[in-house]
């Protein structure tokens, strides 16, 4: 119990000192290959089953046969490893975001069903990780070449996100849930990878459009000027 | 007969007629029959709730009727369940009942009717049932959807040990469905071709968030399931109780008992309810609830306190009287004041609850391991004062209250401590005194004991002493020592001296302790007695004096080995002749003098009697003790001592006056006593066989030569002796000038006769067995050359070398018939025969010409043409052993060499 708790506990503190690094509003880390190893890292730290797919299982009695083999992520829930790696730099920084988005308000939707304080408790450490990540998106974003304008960086406090409506048969929520966090942390393990090819082939872009479209109906934010003077555009990839 | 006919036939039509007419009555319509039924389903509880109303009441009428409800399953002939619902009817009222099905309704269709029936006494003749109403259909199966299955019944809540009954329904026919209960496959029964029905029976809870069922259908791709939820059972609140503190607010808690083990949201809440006041409130906590008392002073209450979670409810009720159920908070502000040597008062304040309210408060006090209790009666401000305190001693006080009215509880202990102040010493010190003669002067060394606590009243600061010449009374000095000093060094003449030592401390000083001293130190001549000690110290005793004596003072040294010998006395009354020294400085093994004075009236002490012992004699250790006298001597060895033995020592200098401090003492184990020895032994003897085995190595050519030479010497020889002592006179060492020398003469052979070396081998061992060979040879050897002068030298060097090699081995059993002399003749004797018969014609022709035998006998052999000349030559020459390749001869020719060709190559072996 010991070492299940460890293994839930470590990575999410291992993450905690990751964000530590990582200026959290208004500031950002300017060194792009700093921020984009700290990506890498994160990603690599939230695709581990251990930090919520796991306990879920186990504390909604999921982890018999015949029913683990059934919380399997739903295709098209969460975005292909392809898909992720067709993209432009751009319009993945904007699916990560969005994608992470709509993670939070389900996992705010799950807490309805976690009835102990322990588990609670390792879910709402997913979510400040999340957002966390989502701040370095948001950072990173700051850093491509051409960007004058980027997504809103997370709010700490998820407020008045809406929250997807439930199913009301329990079992068949439970199993989405299972499906919904399988998805979950192999779409990290994606973004990881992306991260990875970009550490790999710092100057390749793939398929750079023209990111003043793919914004279009997003929320986007001038940058201070302050902002845009710490920004090393010398050491950016071209 | 007639007559009985005719009114048999009339009492039957009149029955017939009122048959009929009943008949009649009961075929048209109840006029308050159910009307407008209509059925409403309700899935998450498995109810069937119906609504119809009763027409044709009059305005304001009531009526008591009886409504019989019907339900069937699946088909309206399968009848489950009938029930008479009794109610009173009210004019325009509509109808109301609920069924709740075990089965849930989405399992199977359901059909409802109802009928009625007056239940009044205002009106019996309508006391029948009305006709049925048409059945009503409940089928909730088709509303479902287009899932290829079903389980039901969704998210049901139940308790512990329940039964549930669940069901799948299923779009096609046949099916392959199966079910599972936390992953065990359960077994049901088929209610209908598409729907198949599991009973559970006692359903365990297993965890928080419900029990897993599901089902799969064969292709394994689809999954339907429920959530159980299975709560524990709710149990009744334990020890609810209600009190105050303030008169403001009512705190109640109870035990909840164990948690129903459900999601929160599942979990059991509690409500507390007054019934004099009708007021109720949700409780936050699951263990205690607040309650604010009625500001008009309501003083009864009557509580419910109701457990209760969707499945139960559970309630426990308390009935008080506030005034009753007060429990005061601590009290506060506690204070002492007027705190002196022995007394203090102590005041404290009690929170108000109300004007009118008495409290009755506990006051402890703890000091000295002595408790002081005191209950105090208090409205607003509390009061207490101590006496008898002792001073200089830290007291610790508190207090609580309760309701002195109506007690209910102690409030919690408030604590405070306090010091009382110091008083003057309140006894002597105990003083004693060494006194030594150094030259025409005393001088006089002045002990102390500390005052106890108790006895100091304080800090004592210092000691004072008054010195008084006794003989010359207007001298006096008065010496000042300060604390912690336990005694003094006096030089004093040889007068009469009075000593008076007081302790003092911040408020005072003591009695004064009073000691006479004269030069003399009174250590007269008294005989040493042995004492034995035992495990509490050493029990003295001694005789009375028959004069007066205020006392007797037992005095010793704790450390008596030490240059501090650490003096130590005990004082013990008139009327007392025997006394227990016990210290924890004694030590077994050490010898401890004991001197007993006695206290005159005067204060002059005199002594009585000497004791001396050990506290514990130490049987199985050996103390040794060596004086050693040259200060300049750093080494002693220690003799005696046993081996293998464990021994402590220690090294101290002394002085006249006597030994200084023990050191740490050092541990020393001594060896066995048999490795030495040993050592003293064998390393001699290795040594001596060491030399000589290397004088033997050195002089092995000589010691070869003196014992055992190559070639022996005949004279020197046993042989000679055995052959002597057979007393056989024909016998003796051949002279060589007496030597007529025989020839072996090799005559050419053949090439194409040769034999192989196999087949000559029988004449080669022979060639053998004439030599004295030490060692056997392995592999074909070297030829050996025989010299012997009693051969001829040419003829015996023709034929050894070259010619013949010659088997190595020889037979040991041969060899050892050598061994003797007379084995070794006749050994030479056969085998010369044997040579000379085997050797076969055409080969290298051998011929021995013997000496003897042509001499005696004339043999037809050919003497050789060169007799030899003897040698000068008294010995056999070595065997010489030639290397096969130089003695081999080639392989073509060999037989050709003459003789003298060989002759020339032997010399060259001389």
């Amino acid at each position: 119990m010991r070492a299940q708790l460890m293994r839930r506990t470590l990575p999410s503190l291992v993450l905690g000192l990751l964000f530590l690094s990582t200026p959290a509003m208004g500031s950002c880390l300017d060194k792009y290959q700093e921020l984009l190893a700290q990506l890498q890292k994160q990603a690599d730290i939230m695709q581990r089953t251990s930090l919520l797919l796991d306990p879920y299982i186990q504390s909604q009695g999921l982890d018999k046969d015949g029913l683990k083999e059934h919380c399997r992520e739903r295709p098209g829930a969460f975005p292909s490893r392809d898909a992720l790696q067709g993209l432009g730099r751009w319009e993945f920084l904007r699916t990560l975001d969005t994608t992470l988005g709509r993670v939070l308000h389900r996992l705010t939707a799950l807490q309805r069903d976690i009835p102990k304080a322990q588990d609670l408790e390792t879910l709402n450490r997913a979510k400040q990780n999340i957002r966390g990540f989502k701040n370095n998106i948001h950072c990173m974003a700051q850093l491509l070449p051409g960007s004058s304008e980027t997504t809103e960086p997370t709010p700490t406090d998820p407020g008045t996100s809406p929250s997807p409506t439930p199913t009301s048969d329990t079992f068949q929520r439970r199993l989405e849930g299972c499906r919904f966090l399988h998805g979950y942390h192999r779409f990290m393990h994606s973004v990881g990878q992306v991260f990875r090819e970009w550490g790999e082939s710092p100057s390749r872009s793939r398929r750079h459009s023209p990111h003043q479209g793919l914004w279009k109906g997003t929320r986007r934010m001038q940058l201070s000027r302050k902002n845009k003077r710490l920004l090393p555009r010398g050491q950016l990839p071209r | 007969m007639a007559l009985f006919s005719v009114f048999q036939t009339t009492f039957l039509l009149a029955l017939l007629s009122l048959r009929t007419y009943q008949s009649e009555v009961l075929s048209e319509p109840l006029p308050w029959a159910p009307e407008s039924l209509r059925v409403f389903i309700n899935s998450t509880h498995q109810c069937l709730h119906l609504q119809w109303s009763v027409h044709n009441l009059a305005h304001h009428q009531e009526l008591k009727m009886v409504f019989q409800i019907e339900i069937s399953r699946i088909k309206t002939s399968n009848v489950i369940w009938v029930e008479n619902y009794s109610t009173t009817v009210k004019w325009n009222q509509v109808l109301h009942w609920s069924w709740e099905s075990k089965l849930p309704l989405e399992c199977a269709k359901h059909f409802i009717r109802m009928r009625s029936a007056v239940d009044d006494a205002k009106t019996p003749e309508q006391s029948f049932w009305s006709n049925w109403s048409s059945w009503e259909e409940v089928h909730v199966q088709n509303s479902l959807g287009h899932d290829p299955f079903f389980v039901f019944p969704k998210d049901k809540l139940v308790e512990e040990g329940s039964n549930v009954t669940i069901c799948y329904v299923s779009r096609s026919q046949p099916n392959n469905i199966s079910c599972y209960l936390e992953g065990v496959r359960m077994q049901g029964e088929q209610l209908e071709p598409n729907v198949s029905v599991f009973n559970l029976n006692h359903v365990a809870f297993i965890r928080e968030t419900g029990t897993n069922i599901y089902c799969k259908g064969d292709q394994g791709d689809s999954i339907k399931g429920i959530v159980l939820f299975v709560s524990k059972v709710l149990e009744e609140p334990k020890d609810f109780s209600c009190e105050t503190q303030d008169l403001t607010t009512l705190n109640c808690t109870w035990d909840p008992r164990s948690d129903t083990g459900l999601l929160k949201q599942l979990s059991q809440s509690y409500t507390l309810f007054e019934s004099f006041s009708g007021k109720k409130t949700l409780c936050k906590h699951k263990s205690w609830c607040s309650w604010e008392v009625a500001p008009e002073s309501q003083e009864m209450y009557n509580f419910t306190l109701t457990a209760e979670n969707y499945l139960r409810k559970r309630s426990v009720h308390l009935l008080f009287n506030l005034t009753h159920r007060v429990h005061p908070m601590a009290p506060f502000s506690v204070l002492f004041t007027d705190v002196s040597a022995t007394n203090a008062t102590m005041t404290w304040k009690v929170h108000t609850t109300g004007n009118y309210y008495t409290l009755l408060c506990q006051v402890e006090l703890y000091g000295e391991g002595e408790v002081i209790q005191r209950n105090v009666s208090v409205e607003v401000d509390g009061k207490q004062l101590f006496g008898g305190l002792k001073p200089d001693t830290e007291y610790r006080a508190q207090v609580r209250c309760a309701n002195a009215n109506h007690f209910w509880k102690w409030s919690e202990w408030t604590r405070q401590n306090f010091t009382t102040a110091e008083a003057a010493p309140s006894e002597a010190p105990d003083v004693w005194r060494n006194v030594k003669s150094v030259q025409g002067h005393s001088v006089v060394t002045l002990f102390w004991k500390p005052l106890s606590k108790l006895q100091a009243n304080g800090k004592i600061l210092f000691y004072n002493i008054v010195i008084e010449n006794l003989d010359r009374s207007s001298i006096s000095k008065l010496l000042s020592i300060p604390a912690p000093a336990n005694g003094t060094e006096l030089n004093l003449d040889q007068c009469l001296y009075q000593i008076h030592v007081t302790a003092n401390n911040s408020v005072g000083t003591s009695p004064a302790s009073v000691i006479i001293v004269s030069g003399d130190p009174g250590n007269k001549e008294v005989e040493e007695e042995r004492v034995k000690g035992m495990e509490d110290g050493f029990s003295l005793s001694w005789k009375p004096q028959p004069g007066n004596v205020t006392g007797y003072i037992v005095e010793w040294c704790d450390h008596p080995r030490g240059p501090l010998c650490d003096l130590q006395w005990k004082s013990v009354g008139p009327t007392t002749t025997s006394t227990v020294v016990s210290s924890d400085a004694f030590r077994p093994g050490v010898q401890y003098n004991f001197r007993i004075y006695g206290i005159s009236t005067e204060r002059v002490p005199y002594l009585l009697e000497k004791k001396t012992g050990y506290s514990q004699e130490l049987d199985d250790a050996v103390c040794c003790k060596y004086r050693i006298d040259n200060p300049k001597q750093k080494t002693f060895v220690v003799e005696n001592l046993q081996p293998e033995s464990f021994y402590e020592f220690l090294v101290t200098p002394y002085t006249s006056v006597g030994e200084g401090p023990h050191g740490a003492f050092t541990k020393v184990t001594t060896p066995d006593e048999y490795s030495p020895i040993l050592i003293r032994i064998i390393l001699p003897m290795v040594f001596c066989i060491l030399l000589i085995m290397i004088i033997c190595y050195l002089k092995s050519q000589w010691m070869k030569e003196k014992c055992y030479p190559d070639i022996p010497d005949p004279y020197k020889s046993s042989v000679l002796s055995l052959i002597k002592s057979k007393e056989n006179p024909r016998l003796t060492i051949m002279s060589i000038k007496d030597c007529v020398p025989d020839s072996i003469e090799v005559l050419n052979k053949q090439e194409g006769t040769r034999k192989s070396l196999t087949e000559t081998e029988s004449s080669k061992a022979t060639y053998l067995y004439l030599l004295p060979t030490e060692k056997s040879y392995s592999g074909p050897g070297p030829c050996i050359c025989f010299e012997n002068f009693t051969y001829n030298q040419a003829a015996s060097d023709s034929a050894s070398c070259g010619h013949v090699p010659v088997a190595p081995v020889a037979p040991l059993s041969q060899l050892g018939l050598l061994t003797s002399p007379e084995n070794l003749l006749k050994a030479l004797e056969k085998n010369y025969m044997n040579s000379l018969g085997e050797i076969p014609a055409g080969e290298t022709n051998l011929n021995y010409v013997s000496q003897l035998a042509s001499a005696m006998s004339g043999d037809k052999f050919i003497l050789p043409t060169n007799p030899p000349e003897p040698a000068l030559c008294s010995e056999y020459k070595m065997q010489m052993a030639i290397p096969l390749g130089l003695a081999s001869p080639p392989s073509s020719g060999s037989s050709s060499l003459s003789s003298v060709t060989l002759l020339d190559e032997g010399e060259h072996y001389h």
